[in-house]
């Protein structure tokens, strides 16, 4: 059994005595997704960045197709680093799937965590009756089609691209060399469980006060489902950003940030 | 600085000076498409080729639609999830494969370069997109990866089926059979439920044999008479369903289960035992799967496989338990055989409805000798204190079987609540089956035997076999039962009755003492006799009839009478032996008793006689003890006219003991040994102290063993010289 720390690739930085924060990336990436985002909150928070099993640079052979198969066990690996690092008071950002982590985590141990904030949210993305997710079922498996026609893209074109990047001297090589690169495997069974799975029924044993992050204009995560999480939780507020597409984080980091920021300041002002 | 990616090869690309409207036409009509983007993704120029290859006017592009509204929507996703975080963090991605929709729905498979620019002119950021048909390439790409996938399928194939192979060679039950293929078969491809369906025997269902998961929603499927699912399976044929939603005009029910079980895909193989169709084995995706003809193949090898495995562990299994069977039935048997008494035979039913038919609860219900209650027992025999009695009418199992003399089962507690609400075996804690089988002897039903399962449903046909032949066996033995309770309290009452009185002889002074023998099997054979009359004379006579039970303590009453009879009238042991032994001849069960006679007077002079009997012992007065050998005849009905008998004199003070073998023969000892013991105890007895001698030598005979044969023991002892002179 390795350790939670190098099995999740954990990093910790920012304040100790701070608050802590974590943060985790959605699916297709790693935590370097929150690079610009952090830096808002290291002066006064205990910032948590992590990757999960089978993404970015987490111990792969770790992962096992089995017990990853449903997010259940990636919200006891949460659990699990809050337990090793003995946090308290957590709040917990999460992208896109890691939102429904993040979820579950908290309905476990609602104890632990001070607040969660949900960043393009989506508890199930397949159109059901009445309720919209946005995508067909056969959206889906085109999505596996399209990781599979993009192994052979993936390994041969995009390493060169990332490592010349004259403009960003920032992005060193060692982080080309991991960022958003994964088994096509574990993408695949990654891709199966975020996207066909429903966490609907969770939301309503939400107790934590919650901020839903919405992009104006994301096809993965519409604001009607982002509209839908926030009526579902209880203690939650919304904050729609005029950004387009699924990733606030990287394509609007500031306006992300001052979300988060006045979420975490008016809970610390409750507390 | 706005100078979009050079087509490649450019045949106007010489020297600096070229004018912008011949590079902006190139762009136009490169054999690429190019579209630039605001950072929202709202499309702001697009070139005549692209706009040809997707069939939209230009118009309807630009300002109107974003790029990634035109990808089909797994590209769409793939995008917002890869290419845009990418794309933020770095200027280019390149050669990513996607699908374009076009406006006449069709798709067009591209490869797309994806650059982020600052426009110097205004600052903004733009996003360029160079895009390429990729038709051709794509379809060598798919050829690439579908060759790549089936050779890591064929490798991974081959180690699968030599795994399950191997998994299946160690099997030796059913189970484990089921085992090796679930869980085997649900690693053979990625996604996917494997379950193995087990018929129940003549009905059209099956039963999951193992569930996947505690919560699987569906744990039987029917296959209803006629049903082109269940044609297919008995021809051997596999039912491929690629798309379960598709197939559902095809087969409703079986799609309808596994739609609701959240399977898109499946494939049902059949487990076929001879024409018969077994079972079956179902490959559940929760996504859309194309089966190739590699995989159904594994498929259909790893139901051969299996079918050779169930028979093999199927016949394993039933010789296993038909040996058990005859071996229960052979352990009930030998059971019973020790058992003599009823309630013996009870206590071994009991115990064998646990030890040897698996039963967790059980009952002996018996008729009474009115045949109108039913006595129930679960142990420790009828009358204990865990006897319950029940009319015969009311609402029982028992009554019911013993009603119909037939086998009455109920599957459940449930069910049999509902038949009979009142039933005793309605004590038992928690049970499932209650099988009810009449007890029969020739005459009818004796009772019924309640058996309690714990597992719910109907029986087995060859446990129900057991059942009637555990049931023959313990109705004969139940019938022997009461039988032998019957004799032997016959016996014992009317051995008792005959043997009370003893006369009061005057001079004399008579011991007796009686004990049947522990051995349920021998009481009833051994009797005495004491006749006084008033002038002093004395007869005593003890006899050991053959046999026992209760036709050997008829005859010993019937030997009693003649004897007293005789000794009224005659006035020698021979002659009374010689009446005896016409007596003999002529009624049954007297023949070859051996007995022993005494005749004094009052005077203490006589005679005795010993026909075939065991020699009586005189002790004198001073202690010397002395055997009386003469006089010996042998047993009654074979000594013809021969009988004899001797002169004795028996003086004031003296003892004689008179007794049956029973208290000289032993097991273990040599009679010689045990009437030198006799003599011994006689030598040490002070006969003038009262009553209590003749059992006190028996006791010490004994020396704490228990009595295997009847035992008497007559002690007569001269006190007088005669008695009040008549005249």
């Amino acid at each position: 059994m390795t350790n939670v720390i190098e099995r999740n690739n954990v990093k910790v930085s920012g304040v100790a005595s701070g608050q802590p924060m974590i943060f985790a990336h959605g699916f297709g990436c790693d935590q370097q997704m929150w690079r610009w985002v952090v830096p808002a909150f290291e002066h006064d928070h205990h910032i948590v960045l992590f990757d999960h099993v089978g993404c970015g640079g987490s111990d792969a052979s770790a992962y096992d197709p089995q017990s990853y198969g449903t997010l259940d066990r990636y919200a006891a690996d949460v659990l699990e680093l809050i337990h090793e690092l003995d946090l308290r008071d957590v709040v917990f950002v999460g992208h896109s799937v890691s939102s429904m982590i993040g979820v579950l985590a908290s309905i476990a141990e609602p104890d632990r965590f001070a607040g969660l904030v949900l960043v393009g949210p989506s508890p199930r993305y397949i159109d059901d009756g009445e309720y919209v997710g946005g995508f067909q079922a056969s959206d889906i498996d085109e999505l596996l089609d399209s990781l599979d026609s993009n192994y052979l893209g993936w390994s041969r074109a995009m390493a060169p691209t990332i490592m010349g990047n004259p403009d960003r001297p920032e992005l060193g090589e060692e982080l080309s060399e991991s960022f958003c690169r994964v088994d096509p495997a574990i993408a695949r069974q990654f891709a199966r469980v975020t996207f066909l799975g429903d966490n609907r029924a969770d939301l309503e044993r939400v107790t934590v006060p919650t901020l839903v992050v919405q992009c104006s204009d994301d096809v993965i995560a519409p604001t009607a489902v982002g509209t839908y999480v926030h009526e579902r939780i209880a203690d939650s507020a919304l904050e729609i950003l005029d950004v387009s597409g699924h990733c606030p984080n990287l394509s609007a980091p500031d306006q992300t940030a001052e979300a988060i920021r006045r979420f975490v300041d008016r809970s610390a002002a409750l507390v | 600085m706005t100078a979009p990616p050079t087509p490649g090869g450019g045949q106007a690309a010489t020297k600096p000076k070229i004018p912008v409207d011949d590079l902006a036409r190139l762009v136009d009509t490169s054999p690429m498409g190019y579209i630039t983007a605001g950072p929202d993704g709202r499309i702001d120029h697009v070139n005549s080729t692209f706009a040809r290859w997707v069939g939209f006017d230009r118009s309807e592009l630009v300002g109107q639609r974003t790029f990634q509204q035109l990808l089909a929507p797994g590209g769409r996703i793939y995008y917002d999830t890869h290419v845009r975080p990418i794309l933020d963090m770095n200027e280019e991605v390149r050669e990513i494969a996607v699908e374009l929709v076009c406006a006449d729905g069709s798709r067009l498979p591209v490869l797309i370069n994806v650059a982020r620019r600052v426009r110097p002119s205004t600052g903004e950021a733009v996003i360029e997109t160079v895009v390429f048909d990729a038709t051709e390439r794509r379809r060598y790409e798919q050829e690439l990866v579908l060759e790549r996938r089936l050779a890591e399928l064929s490798e991974a194939r081959l180690q699968f089926l030599y795994d399950v192979v191997a998994g299946l060679a160690t099997a030796t039950t059913v189970d484990e059979v089921v085992e090796v293929i679930r869980t085997r078969g649900a690693t053979s491809v990625t996604g996917v439920t494997c379950s193995v369906w087990l018929f129940e025997p003549g009905e059209r269902a099956a039963v999951r044999a193992a569930p996947v998961t505690p919560s699987a929603s569906v744990d039987r499927i029917e296959f209803p008479d006629g049903g082109a699912a269940l044609d297919r399976l008995l021809d051997g044929e596999l039912v491929v369903l690629a798309d379960c939603e598709q197939a559902r005009k095809a087969y409703p029910l079986l799609c309808g289960w596994l739609l609701e079980a959240g399977r898109r895909s499946a494939v049902i193989a059949p487990l076929l035992d001879g024409a018969e169709l077994s079972g079956v084995i179902s490959y559940g995706f929760d996504e859309l799967h194309d089966f190739d003809e590699q995989e159904l193949r594994v498929v259909r090898s790893l139901s051969a496989q299996a079918e050779l495995a169930l028979s093999r562990t199927a016949a394993l299994e039933a010789e296993r338990r038909s040996r058990a069977r005859l071996s229960s039935l052979q352990r009930f048997t030998s059971l019973l055989a020790g058992a003599v008494t009823l309630d013996d035979v009870i206590d071994s039913i009991v115990e064998s409805a646990t030890t040897l038919l698996g039963a967790v609860g059980v009952r002996v219900a018996l008729l009474d000798e009115t045949r109108t209650k039913i006595l129930f027992a679960r142990g420790g025999g009828l009358g204990g204190e865990e006897t319950e009695a029940v009319d015969v009418d009311e609402s029982t199992i028992a009554g019911e079987v013993i009603r119909t003399g037939k086998v009455v089962v109920r599957e459940s507690r449930a069910a049999l609540i509902e038949s009979f609400p009142t039933s005793p075996i309605l004590d038992e804690q928690c049970f499932g089956r209650v099988v009810g089988a009449p007890l029969l002897d020739g005459d009818g039903p004796l009772g019924a035997w309640v058996l309690v399962f714990d597992e719910e449903g109907p029986p087995d046909d060859d446990d129900t076999k057991l059942i009637q032949l555990f049931v023959e066996q313990a109705a004969q033995a139940i019938r022997r039962g009461q039988q032998f309770d019957l004799e032997h309290r016959v016996a014992v009452t009317l051995q008792q009755s005959l043997l009370a009185e003893v006369p009061d002889a005057p001079g004399w002074h008579v011991d007796t003492t009686y004990v049947p023998g522990s051995d349920h099997l021998v009481v009833g054979g051994d009797l005495f006799d004491v006749t006084a009359f008033e002038d002093g004379r004395l007869v005593v006579v003890v006899a050991d009839v053959v046999g026992h039970g209760l036709g050997a303590a008829a005859a010993m009453g019937q030997l009693r009478s003649a004897a007293k009879a005789l000794a009224l009238v005659l006035s020698t042991p021979a002659a009374l032996l010689r009446g005896l032994d016409e007596f003999a001849s002529s009624t049954l069960g007297v023949l070859y008793s051996s007995v022993g006679c005494v005749m004094l007077d009052a005077g203490g002079a006589g005679r005795y006689g010993c026909a075939g009997h065991p020699h009586p012992v005189l002790r004198r007065a001073d202690g010397t003890t002395l055997i009386l050998e003469d006089g010996r005849s042998p047993l009654l009905g074979v000594a013809g006219e021969l009988r004899s008998d001797a002169e004795i004199t028996i003086e004031l003070g003296d003892t004689l003991a008179v007794f049956t073998d029973g208290l000289v023969e032993r097991r273990d000892g040599h009679v010689d040994d045990e009437v030198d013991r006799l003599r011994a105890l006689l030598t040490s007895t002070d006969f003038t102290e009262p009553d209590g001698h003749a059992h006190a030598l028996m006791t010490s005979m004994l020396d704490g063993a228990e009595p295997t044969d009847d035992i008497v023991v007559v002690c007569v002892t001269r006190t007088g010289d005669s008695p009040a002179d008549p005249s």
